[in-house]
């Protein structure tokens, strides 16, 4: 019945938005032109622009044209846009029903840099490490308010967002979904990407976000490909690093080529790892690693109203060392493929129709063949050879209209998931006999959601929104033991394969209090869809509890409720600037594993669970070189039917930072600190308590030509042997870790 | 000339007829899809014997046929007795006799033996078999067919603590998959050498057990009496590999002890 009534409320939603143009939309005098990047004359596509004080605002679109309504006869207009420098200037009356020419300067000094933004603001510290292109993904990421990263080993961290992770967080390429293919987490999408393949990060907190939002209930990381240039000729990169802390070497090579009607980019990346050193010089035995990572892309506008974009990761890793698993991955491959159309100029008030094709294929091995497993305390005396595959496949379309002051996108998201993954188990002894079992039978899903925003920026300074997605999805099970093992399992289950519907309404207000303040509020209501792993996983060994766990294709949605409280100072350029959220996440039919005998765990929805936090950034522009800042986040967890605290919830923690940036010498030191975290989960977990620390960073780097930089830097200044709390095992962190780099462009 | 065509004509056509009233197609013995135990033949009279599979301790499909000079005879009553010969003694096994009736899926009569020991240097078994027709007004005739029996390891003969000596049968899953798999077991009694009557009332209490792995699997049922001595229930595998069927039997109250059975797949 709730179900029903959701799926009413979001289609009258729909309909509402959908007549809102005829009946909304007034003649007023506008303002129009495009915005172009100073530097590569490219026009400026997705920049916000809005009148301060009055609220209209609008998008640009792919061609960086736009149009605003002009109700006054004067008004400041503001452009903002991540990658670029904020403009702000003067509009008179007498300058409207004109197409303005808009220069914006790129924020950076290249043009390579990888941005990460979350919400708002880009980050802010790091800055000189932007364009470093052999620096592991998770490490851009690393100090996000409200982002931490799950450790299992040194290399590829897994996001958690306001304490969720998993399924509840969307982790996306480019808009396209992924599937890792390791059971035991062991490959997370970050494992199959390097800052070269990526232009941005994108990362939004909390299940309403614009434009689209997401029954995710943690929020979304999108990695943004990097996309080549129009009319940019030859040019090319290449860039070599080293890391004491784990001996890691990268090299990392790219050349591009931009005509008229076309460009290409091909680039790859290798790095090879040995042991990772802790802090007090305590050696992880068997922590190295090696992979390598092609990538390529390819654009072409055949005219000015469509764009082509195809582009290709494959990436290749070898033997990955985790050490504080059962098992090291043997081998893992990635393909990533997508095609994108984009139509821009549809019609007078429709900007852009993106659609992107996509698949992706990942399969994964992995093994204890290098263990001693007789000494180990779970299965032991036996290997256990697992393998796994997904591919991904899906269709998203992405339309963005505006009118005045209103904006509407619409998405339409159809993506399927094959997955198939099962372990041999061969024991020592070769009197018993060998094992072997499935863990993911030849499972599917198959999703489609519709969704919408609308946001309205009223005349007195208020920034109205609404959202809302549709989702619905179907499941497969197809492995003939699989099924048997799952009829075995729930004999009284009639339906293996159940259909399911899901769907999140939000509503948001946003008020430009003045010039330097902005203050809001989001709320929230979705459920999430069970995915393949909590409906078909079996016998999934979960590290962080120590339980097997089986899924359970009877699971009903997950609800998430959510409301969060924002005040935003400045903005990314001007001298201070900051954010900061406090939050609150009510979860019903919360997912999660229940015991069901010895070792075993079962996927149930389980009562209600509530998270709640806040996240504060602030940053200071004492000069153009000097900028400093700090952070900090909390997150807090409980679980009312389990009456104790959510497991892995990461400590109150931030950071602080102080930077110099110029075009020779660039320097910058950071302070990062956990506190200690004591709330866990000692009845549903082997979660144990973790201890605070501190840790002390420098940076420099140096650019004797423009096209040559060096970069220097050490992390981890005291080597201080501590522990992340979300790291599995308590995987310790890196100790001191001397990094060193050069870049050439040419 | 003309009489005489006609006259042979119709004295083949009525011959021929004759024949096919009194031995059809169906009256022809035919060659089972199934393993043959062996043969005997008394005074015209031959009887064979099949199984689904070379014998091995434990439950044993027998299917018989009977015919004369190859022509099969219609419900004749075969008695069976399975015979080990040790030295110095014999013994017999729990066992049914055949059907009066043809089976519909193998045309054959049908029965079971339970082998509670292989064949070997402990002894050999046969089965002695005794046919006669309906009503004992006709024929009558024996034999024995000799049999090797492999060990299967699906039964157990165990003694209680009254003294009691019992033969426990592990029949179904007789190929396990993964999954949920019908159980079945029988439980005879050992009152003689000769006689082994079904027990119809004793209580199962089973789990299947991985000792490699040190669990075992939920959602088992636990084998219910369904006449003749024979329980039925459910056991379910979650994965392939060795196995342990760990049955506790209660009779009367009195605890026959925990057996087990083990398995690789």
């Amino acid at each position: 019945m709730r179900d029903h009534f959701a799926i009413t409320s979001v289609i009258t939603l729909l309909i509402f938005l959908l007549n809102i143009p005829a009946f909304c939309f007034q003649n007023e005098s506008t303002f129009s032109g495009i915005l172009i990047d100073a530097v590569s004359d490219e026009p400026v596509q997705g920049a916000h622009l809005y009148f301060e004080g009055i609220g209209n605002g609008t998008v640009s679109d792919d061609n960086g044209e736009f149009s605003l309504a002009f109700p006054a006869d004067e008004a400041t207009l503001i452009i903002s846009h991540v990658a670029y420098t904020q403009l702000r200037t003067k509009i008179f009356k007498d300058s409207t029903e004109t197409d303005q020419v808009i220069l914006l300067q790129p924020v950076r000094i290249g043009s390579n840099e990888l941005i990460v933004s979350a919400g708002r603001f880009t980050q802010a510290w790091s800055g000189i490490y932007s364009s470093a292109k052999t620096r592991p993904v998770e490490d851009h990421m690393a100090s996000i308010s409200g982002l931490d990263m799950v450790s299992r080993a040194n290399f590829a961290k897994d996001p958690v967002i306001r304490g969720l992770r998993d399924g509840r967080v969307n982790v996306m390429i480019d808009g396209m979904r992924m599937t890792p293919a390791c059971v035991d987490g062991m490959d997370p999408v970050t494992a199959y990407v390097e800052a070269d393949n990526l232009q941005s990060i994108q990362i939004t907190r909390g299940q309403e976000a614009h434009p689209i939002a997401s029954t995710a209930p943690g929020g979304t990381v999108n990695f943004a490909m990097a996309r080549p240039i129009l009319n940019s000729g030859f040019s090319g990169s290449a860039e070599s690093g080293y890391h004491s802390v784990s001996h890691q070497h990268l090299v990392q090579s790219a050349l591009s080529y931009g005509d008229e009607r076309w460009a290409v980019r091909l680039s790859g990346t290798y790095r090879h790892a040995g042991d990772l050193m802790a802090g007090n010089h305590s050696r992880i035995q068997g922590s190295g690693l090696k992979k390598g990572n092609l990538f390529t892309s390819f654009l072409f506008k055949p005219n000015e109203l469509h764009e082509f974009s195809l582009r290709y990761i494959g990436d290749f890793a070898g033997k990955i060392g985790y050490p504080k698993l059962l098992m090291d991955t043997r081998r893992a491959d990635a393909h990533i493929a997508g095609l994108e159309h984009t139509w821009n100029r549809a019609s007078q008030r429709i900007h852009s129709i993106t659609t992107n094709l996509y698949i992706n294929r990942v399969e994964h091995w992995m093994d204890d063949y290098d263990r001693d497993v007789t000494v180990r305390e779970v299965m032991p005396d036996m290997f256990m050879p697992m393998y796994g595959e997904t591919q991904t496949a899906g269709i998203t379309s992405l339309l963005n209209a505006s009118s005045g002051s209103h904006l509407i996108n619409f998405k339409l998201d159809a993506w399927s998931v094959d997955a198939f993954a099962d372990m041999a188990m061969e024991p020592v002894n070769p009197g018993v006999s060998e094992m072997y079992l499935v863990n993911l039978g030849d499972v599917s899903q198959r999703n489609i959601s519709v969704g919408g925003s609308y946001r309205y920026f009223t005349n007195n300074g208020w920034i109205l929104g609404v959202n809302g997605q549709a989702e619905a999805g179907s499941n497969r099970i197809r492995e003939k033991s699989a099924i048997a093992t799952y009829r075995a399992e729930y004999p009284g289950l009639d339906d293996l394969e159940p259909f399911t519907l899901g769907y999140l309404v939000g509503l948001s207000a946003e008020k430009v209090i003045s010039e330097q303040f902005q203050a809001g509020f989001r709320v929230s209501d979705g459920q999430r869809l069970p995915d393949h792993m909590e409906r078909y996983g079996y016998y999934i060994y979960q590290p962080l509890d120590g339980f097997f766990y089986y899924g359970n294709p009877a699971l009903n949605t997950e609800r998430s409720s959510q409301a969060e409280l924002f005040l935003n100072i400045g903005n990314d350029h001007s001298r201070l600037n900051g954010s900061t959220s406090v939050w609150v996440n009510r979860m019903d039919r919360y997912i999660a594993g229940n015991r069901i005998e010895g070792l075993f765990k079962r996927f149930e929805n389980m009562g209600s669970a509530i998270l709640t936090g806040f996240e504060a950034d602030i940053n200071y522009r004492f000069n153009p070189k000097w900028m400093g800042g700090l952070s900090a986040s909390y997150v807090r967890g409980h679980h009312y039917q389990a009456d104790e605290p959510l497991p892995m919830i990461p400590p109150l923690k931030g950071s602080l930072f102080l930077q110099r940036e110029s075009e020779l010498i660039s320097l910058e030191s950071r302070l990062r600190w956990a506190a200690s975290q004591n709330r866990i989960a000692e009845q549903n977990s082997l979660e144990t308590s973790t201890g605070g620390y501190t840790l002390l960073d420098v940076f420099t780097s140096v650019q004797p030509h423009r096209n040559i930089t060096l970069r220097l830097g050490i992390e981890n200044i005291l080597n201080r042997f501590y522990t992340d709390h979300l790291s599995v095992n308590a995987m310790p962190g890196a100790g001191r870790n001397v990094q060193a780099g050069i870049r050439l462009l040419f | 000339m003309k009489l005489f065509i006609l006259y042979t004509t119709i004295l083949f056509t009525i011959l021929f007829a004759v024949s096919c009233s009194e031995v059809n197609d169906n009256d022809l013995v035919n060659e089972p899809d199934l393993y043959k135990l062996g043969e005997f033949t008394d005074n015209g009279f031959t009887v064979e014997a099949w199984a689904e599979r070379p014998p091995s301790t434990g439950f044993n499909q027998l299917y018989f046929e009977v015919h004369e000079d190859g022509v099969r005879l219609d419900r004749p009553h075969i008695y069976l007795t399975p015979m080990m010969h040790m030295e110095g003694h014999s013994h017999a096994s729990p066992f049914d006799e055949p059907d009066h009736h043809r089976d519909d899926t193998h045309d054959l009569y049908k029965a079971w033996a339970i082998f509670t020991m292989p064949s070997g240097m402990m002894g050999s078994w046969e089965l002695q078999i005794t046919v006669h027709d309906e009503d004992h007004s006709g024929f009558e005739f024996s034999g024995v067919i000799e049999i090797e029996v492999e060990d299967s390891k699906r039964v157990k003969t165990f003694i209680s603590e009254n003294e009691e000596r019992y033969v426990l049968t592990w029949i179904e899953p007789a190929d396990p998959e993964t999954g949920l798999n019908d159980l079945k077991i029988a439980l005879h009694k050992r009152e003689s050498m000769m006689n082994f009557p079904p027990v119809l009332n004793a209580n199962f209490d089973f789990e299947p057990w991985m000792p490699s792995m040190d669990h075992g699997s939920g959602n088992n049922v636990n084998p219910i009496h369904e006449g003749n001595g024979f329980y039925s229930g459910q056991v379910n595998f979650n994965m392939t590999g060795d196995w342990e069927l760990r049955i506790r039997i209660t009779l009367d109250e009195e605890d026959l002890g925990e057996h087990i059975f083990e398995l690789n797949f």
